[in-house]
């Protein structure tokens, strides 16, 4: 394979052989075969058509802007992508092109998330957005609204780490009593320490610069259960992309977030106080594992009265997220009409409660 | 059989009213509104009072009743009795009965003096007052009964000029008569309540509106099961023990939201008054 890609084509017919998220295997457009995957991966075996770090320099080129372009193994036609992507589309013939040389070596993922769900799904959960939501201009959920939607397996690091934390803290319990004509307060002055130890197991931390941390964090949790040992065959008929964010540099998110959880937890073990006033608080973070995984995303992008809304789904959990523009108007009235209910409802309590 | 029970249920019904029938004096000018029962007055001065007490009538729209007695001993106490005089001769101007009797009672060998207010009356003779009209009616018995009938008279005039007391402008008679503690509506709170209401509401709504947030914590991800505490202390530091003195409302006897007026309720309607002996 000297073109630099992968693509997976049915044993059958040769036609394009994409993952199929409901049935969990691969399967063919066009005579509807179907292979599990030890199938695909002992026909993919055969083809040669496997990860594998090859020392000769695979035929890719830049072009002016900086992108990669290869070369489509099924038709030849050109095709362009950024550095960073490692699985897309020939444009010409839907083939799917996986870029091998950026799967491989550091950048081979450990494991991977399959799809469990389609673009299908993904529009419905989007059209059923406004559920629960009165205040979604009603058409905001139209499909027409759906500039954009493609189903990613973005780059994650997920990390294990142990953690050792410590607090200290002034606490205070109040006791007020009445006796006679006096009240009396009676304050009751500790210092409180907690340490302690606890685990986390695969805090997620987007590998991309690509896609925003706050639409990453928004999509969690993904179901771990899921995890599959990396095959390049899930990625057919998906975009993927490969990490620019070096596994030290986005550790320092998930650190953060494990130290918050540690020292939250320490907190909440004291009980029985008025008041709890942390006064001190350290913390010690070992990292015990990162690895290298690949995690099932629809993107969305919804174009509404002329602005971009980026929309998200968890590809496996379908968990569909994104910020909603506020219909004003309907929410000032809603606001009006409760306002003017309350207060007839209290007036009435208050009529009735002169009767009784 | 129907019959039977119906007569038996006349006969107890009619029991209720066997002492009123006793009570009330078979045919009593009601226009007279002085009543010198005990004659402790001569002929001219009960034509003096009623003159002043038809003045009285007049000027302040709300009956007035002098009746002196010697024949409450079928009463629980004279206030009992001026309540029932009053009642059952159907005294009282307006829907709510608006009126007083005063009642110097011989009954006892000594000076029973009683004040009964209805209606409007209760509003207007606030317990301070009513004190006020028996200490000065007292002061006058040197000088004779109708002395005493017109340093009452005199008080009456005086504070019905000045209205409602100011103890009780939290009071209304109702329809029926009844003495009550007056509703204001409360704007304060409903108003806050009207404008927390549906800002909560609306408030929680658009939130959902906002799905994209940051994380900060991994709760989701701590192993609850490997939280190991090495060190739990709770190390005890002071104490420190302070007092307030709560000052106590004095007024009102110790009871909240109690009126101007002492009031009992007796057959559909309340009664104010005092009583004093002397």
């Amino acid at each position: 394979m000297s073109s630099g890609t992968l693509d997976h084509k049915c044993p059958n017919c040769s036609a394009t052989l994409k993952f199929n998220p409901h049935g969990q295997n691969w399967t063919c457009e066009y005579c509807r075969s179907a292979f599990n995957r030890e199938e695909i991966e002992a026909y993919e075996a055969k083809r040669g058509n496997v990860l594998e770090e090859t020392s000769e320099e695979v035929t890719l080129e830049k072009d002016a802007n900086g992108m990669d372009i290869y070369s489509c193994p099924n038709c030849g036609a050109q095709i362009v992508a950024d550095e960073n992507t490692t699985a897309t589309f020939c444009v010409y013939c839907r083939s799917t092109a996986i870029l091998k040389n950026k799967l491989v070596g550091e950048f081979n993922p450990a494991y991977v998330i399959p799809f469990q769900n389609t673009k299908e799904d993904a529009i419905k959960a989007f059209k059923s957005i406004g559920k629960g939501r009165p205040f979604m201009p009603k058409e905001f959920s139209s499909q027409k609204n759906i500039n954009e939607i493609k189903g990613v397996y973005i780059p994650f690091w997920i990390y294990d780490f142990h953690v050792n934390g410590s607090i200290e803290a002034d606490a205070k319990r109040v006791k007020t009593w009445t006796s006679g004509d006096y009240q009396y307060t009676k304050t009751d002055t500790y210092v409180v320490f907690r340490d302690g130890n606890m685990d986390y197991h695969r805090i997620p931390v987007d590998g991309s610069t690509h896609f925003a941390d706050d639409i990453m964090n928004s999509i969690e949790p993904f179901d771990y259960k899921g995890l599959e040992k990396f095959s390049h065959s899930y990625l057919s008929g998906f975009l993927a992309e490969k990490y620019d964010v070096e596994s030290k540099d986005a550790a320092v998110i998930a650190q953060e977030r494990a130290r918050n959880s540690t020292i939250n937890t320490l907190k909440s073990s004291i009980g029985g106080y008025t008041s709890v006033v942390v006064s001190r608080e350290s913390h010690q973070l070992e990292m015990l594992k990162d690895e290298y995984v690949l995690l099932p995303v629809w993107m969305l992008n919804i174009k509404y009265k002329d602005k971009i809304y980026p929309f998200a789904m968890n590809g496996q959990t379908g968990k569909m997220i994104g910020d909603i523009p506020l219909d004003k108007k309907k929410a000032i009235i809603w606001w009006i009409l409760i306002l003017v209910g309350t207060f007839l409802v209290c007036t009435v309590v208050w009529l009735i409660g002169g009767i009784l | 059989m129907k019959k039977i029970a119906y007569g038996i249920f006349i006969f107890v019904i009619s029991l209720f009213f066997i002492p009123n029938v006793f009570a009330v004096p078979t045919s009593l000018d009601t226009s007279l509104k002085v009543y010198d029962k005990a004659d402790l007055l001569t002929y001219e001065e009960e034509m003096q009072l009623r003159e002043e007490v038809q003045k009285f009538i007049e000027k302040y729209d709300m009956d007035l009743i002098l009746l002196t007695t010697n024949n409450s001993l079928s009463y629980s106490n004279t206030r009992a009795y001026a309540e029932n005089f009053y009642l059952s001769n159907g005294f009282g101007l307006g829907n709510t009965e608006d009126g007083l009797i005063f009642v110097i009672d011989k009954s006892y060998g000594y000076n029973d003096l009683a004040i009964a207010t209805r209606g409007h009356a209760i509003l207007v003779y606030d317990d301070s007052r009513i004190d006020f009209i028996l200490d000065a009616v007292v002061l006058q018995k040197e000088n004779g009964y109708y002395s005493m009938f017109t340093a009452f008279l005199d008080k009456a005039d005086y504070y019905a000029d000045k209205g409602v007391a100011p103890s009780n402008k939290d009071y209304y008679i109702d329809s029926n008569g009844y003495y009550k503690h007056k509703r204001t509506f409360p704007w304060v709170w409903i108003i806050l309540i009207s404008l927390a209401v549906p800002s909560i509401i609306v408030g929680i709504l658009v939130s959902k509106n906002k799905m994209i947030k940051k994380a900060t914590t991994a709760s989701a991800y701590l192993d609850q099961g490997s939280i190991q505490y090495t060190r739990r202390e709770d190390r005890f530091i002071t104490t420190h023990t302070s007092s307030v003195h709560i000052p106590r409302n004095t007024g009102g006897g110790g009871s909240s939201s109690r009126g101007g007026s002492s009031v009992h309720s007796s057959g559909g309607g309340s009664f104010g008054g005092g009583s004093r002996r002397c």
